[in-house]
């Protein structure tokens, strides 16, 4: 007896159509979300690789946000030096007609109350805060980057810099301190403060009208900061290099993350997009296929001998 | 003579009679799980022959002997061990599965990125306090997100354990009933004549039993069936009228274990054998996500200890709890992150221990961790998956082949419809034919 029993036919029958109906529905749904494999668990290796690939992503976003902010927080201290620099400037120019003899004393203190207003303007310059309200020339310090008590600045921010990753293992230092800014060594190899220096000028000019200083001192003062006064913008004017070698390296950076990026996206279309021409044309097949074993179930099935018998 | 053709023709008129019920039988079943088609049996019947007259003739018609199940043990055996292969393969699939949805879907791996992800965008600007409250609030999501794991694969592994309760009770009913069956079949004079039905039942408990557990069978010669579970060496679960209890012990971690008559079994097939690889997956993963939730808890608070929050205070803890049922966020202001190196003053801008602890996250790899466990699990669907389908096909062919040996092919009883219709009829005719001879023998007088 090799006949296939009635039950047995219809079990094999619903147990194929069924195997191939689960064939057609997976590719359907591939092709219709685009997703090569809708679980991990019908490509674990890939879909490892996906979640390794989205943590980049959402890493990346942080860099992005972080490279952002160090260009913002750069380009601004960088505008801010230019606003130093343009203020040591005046401050020469005043040092300049204050050393000279043809002024009287009392024309010497008001360019002394135009020299302490400069001061007044560069300690506060000094005091930048960037939109986070973080001392720009602060460094990691606590509050403010100077504290001023008369015509003396006294640096109270932090040691260094924050440096800040970029993501792909580069960092940026995002600022330069007030020390890195200010402070320098004089011909005379004397460490000086520029800002005092400012101070101390404006100081020195006003004491000849107070009657508490002589005419000759006064001079001598504005000759002695002309020298410091060129010194001390050599020191800004590398501090301004440095920042603007940063805003470089930061938009360096950028263009390496966008490169990171476009990699990332590239990987997961290729281990987690549909290849949507073959799938197509395997579900052509499949569907060819299941027709053709729907059709030829009914033809089978209706075969029976007793539709025969009358 | 013609009294002899008569009753000859009476037999062959009950032998049809017979065919064509169990014929009608065959048919009514076609469809009934467990069936097996019956044929019946005849012999011829011949009278011995007297001693004064040997080369008399002497014929008595035909007689139904019993009725034959078409079936082969081996076969169905063969049916039973596949089915229960597939059962295990099945349940396995659907237990992984869930394994791997509650680690997956609870979006461990992803909130792990995004804590990590926003710790770093806290070192572009530690003093601000809405990033400070994002860290926080992604550091609360995470844990809710482990929580939330945990939970999930608790109630998958409490499905587990009620699925192999129910299982075990049935398998043990099922038991019971065998036991019962086993000791009608032997208390059964004749097993070919009226044994079919209770065979049926037999072979319809050891059936269902199949998708439950791999019972090892060995089918006596008085028809009864004896069962042992956990392989050829393990312990007997029905021998003849008697049948022993399978009891199940749940260990604290989840996993299962079963002991009968006193020794311990490992089913290597059925429902209870896909919950109980289940639930040691389960408790695997449990541990290894316990793993990682306290490798952030270690990593954070201990880098948390030696830094300086806002206030210029030392860090306190963020997470207090442990393992992922456990962890939590302690930490109620987001001042208390303490990204400033200790001995910092209130306010300060430092990274320094925000970096620190970074690096103590990068080290510890709680999102590769994660990773690799779901990868792990994933990878044992796709397996289970793979052996599912092999063994669901193994299955399918064992059973239709067991169905071509003693399933009810609906032709097949067509055409005995006929025949026994037809032999019915010719018997009718006979006793006609009887009844004309006697007939002209009675008018010859």
């Amino acid at each position: 007896m090799t006949s296939v029993s009635t039950s047995g036919f219809y079990d094999a029958a619903i147990y194929n159509m069924n195997a191939m109906q689960t064939q057609v529905n997976n590719l359907q749904e591939s092709i219709s979300t685009g997703l090569q494999f809708q679980s991990s668990n019908s490509n674990p290796g890939a879909a490892a690789q996906m979640r390794a690939l989205q943590l980049g992503d959402t890493l990346a976003a942080a860099n992005t946000s972080n490279a952002d902010a160090a260009k913002t927080t750069l380009s601004l201290a960088d505008t801010t030096l230019s606003q130093i620099t343009s203020a040591i400037g005046q401050v020469q120019t005043l040092a300049t007609q204050a050393a000279s003899g043809t002024l009287n004393d009392s024309q010497r203190a008001s360019i002394g109350i135009q020299v302490n207003q400069l001061f007044q303007n560069l300690t506060s310059l000094a005091n930048t805060q960037d939109t986070n309200g973080t001392y720009l020339f602060g460094g990691n310090g606590a509050g403010p980057a100077y504290s001023t008590s008369g015509t003396t600045a006294t640096y109270t921010g932090g040691s260094s810099a924050n440096t800040v990753s970029l993501g792909g293992g580069l960092t940026v230092t995002t600022g330069v301190t007030g020390p890195q800014v200010f402070n320098y060594t004089d011909a005379s190899g004397n460490a000086q403060n520029l800002l005092s220096v400012v101070g101390n000028l404006a100081a020195a000019l006003q004491a000849t009208n107070t009657g508490t200083g002589s005419t000759t001192t006064a001079q001598a003062a504005a000759q002695t900061a002309l020298g410091q006064l060129n010194s001390g913008l050599a020191q800004v004017s590398s501090a301004q290099t440095i920042v603007g070698a940063r805003e470089n390296w930061v938009t360096t950076t950028q263009t390496v993350q966008t490169q990171l990026d476009q990699q990332r996206s590239t990987s997961e279309s290729n281990v987690g997009d549909t290849d949507i021409a073959a799938a197509v044309s395997r579900l052509q097949q499949a569907t060819t296929i299941l027709s053709a074993a729907q059709a030829t179930f009914v033809k089978v099935a209706g075969m029976s001998l007793f539709s025969l018998l009358q | 003579m013609s009294s002899n053709l008569i009753s000859i023709a009476a037999n062959g008129v009950s032998a049809a009679e017979a065919g064509l019920n169990i014929t009608a039988q065959n048919i009514d079943n076609a469809g009934t799980t467990g069936y097996v088609r019956r044929s019946v049996q005849q012999i011829e019947l011949t009278a011995p022959s007297v001693s004064d007259a040997p080369n008399v003739v002497s014929v008595s018609g035909v007689m139904v002997t019993g009725v034959t199940r078409n079936t082969q043990n081996y076969l169905s055996n063969q049916v039973n061990v596949s089915a229960a292969n597939a059962a295990r393969a099945n349940g396995l699939v659907t237990n992984l599965t869930n394994v791997e949805s509650a680690v997956e879907n609870s979006s461990v791996y992803a909130s792990i990125g995004t804590f990590t992800a926003s710790l770093q965008t806290l070192a572009s600007n530690p003093t601000s306090t809405s990033q400070r409250q994002t860290v926080l609030a992604d550091a609360q999501n995470m844990a809710q997100s482990f929580n939330l794991a945990s939970t999930t694969l608790a109630s998958a592994q409490q499905t587990m354990q009620s699925d192999a309760t129910n299982s075990v009770s049935q398998i043990n009913q099922l038991a019971t009933n065998l036991a019962q069956v086993n000791q009608q079949i032997s208390a059964n004079a004749n097993p070919a004549t009226t044994g079919a039905t209770l065979l049926d039942q037999r072979d319809a408990l050891l059936s269902q039993l199949s998708s439950l557990t791999d019972a090892t069978t060995t089918y006596n010669t008085n028809g009864t069936a004896t069962l042992t579970l956990g392989g050829t060496t393990g312990q007997t679960l029905v021998s003849g009228g008697t049948a022993n209890t399978l009891s199940m012990t749940t260990a604290t971690n989840g996993t299962i274990s079963f002991s009968l008559a006193g020794g311990t079994i490992t089913p290597g097939g059925g429902a209870i054998a896909a919950d109980q690889q289940g639930l040691a997956s389960a408790a695997t993963s449990a541990t290894s996500l316990d793993t990682v939730a306290n490798s952030i808890v270690s990593a954070v608070n201990t880098a948390q200890s030696s830094g300086t929050d806002l206030t210029g205070a030392t860090g306190s803890a963020i997470f207090s709890g442990s393992g992922a049922a456990g962890i939590s966020v302690s930490m109620t202001s987001a001042s208390g992150i303490a990204t400033a190196k200790a001995g910092a003053a209130a306010n300060s801008t430092d990274i320094s221990n925000l970096t620190a602890m970074q690096t103590a996250l990068t080290t510890a790899n709680p999102a590769g961790q994660t990773n690799t466990l779901i990868f792990n699990l994933s990878s044992s669907v796709q397996n289970a998956t793979t052996a599912q389908t092999a063994l669901t096909a193994i299955a399918a062919q064992a059973k239709t082949t067991a169905d071509t040996n003693s399933g009810v092919d609906l032709n097949t009883e067509a055409a005995n419809l006929l025949q026994y219709q037809q032999a019915f009829q010719a018997s009718s005719k006979v006793i006609q034919t009887a009844e004309t001879i006697f007939t002209q023998l009675l008018s010859i007088n």
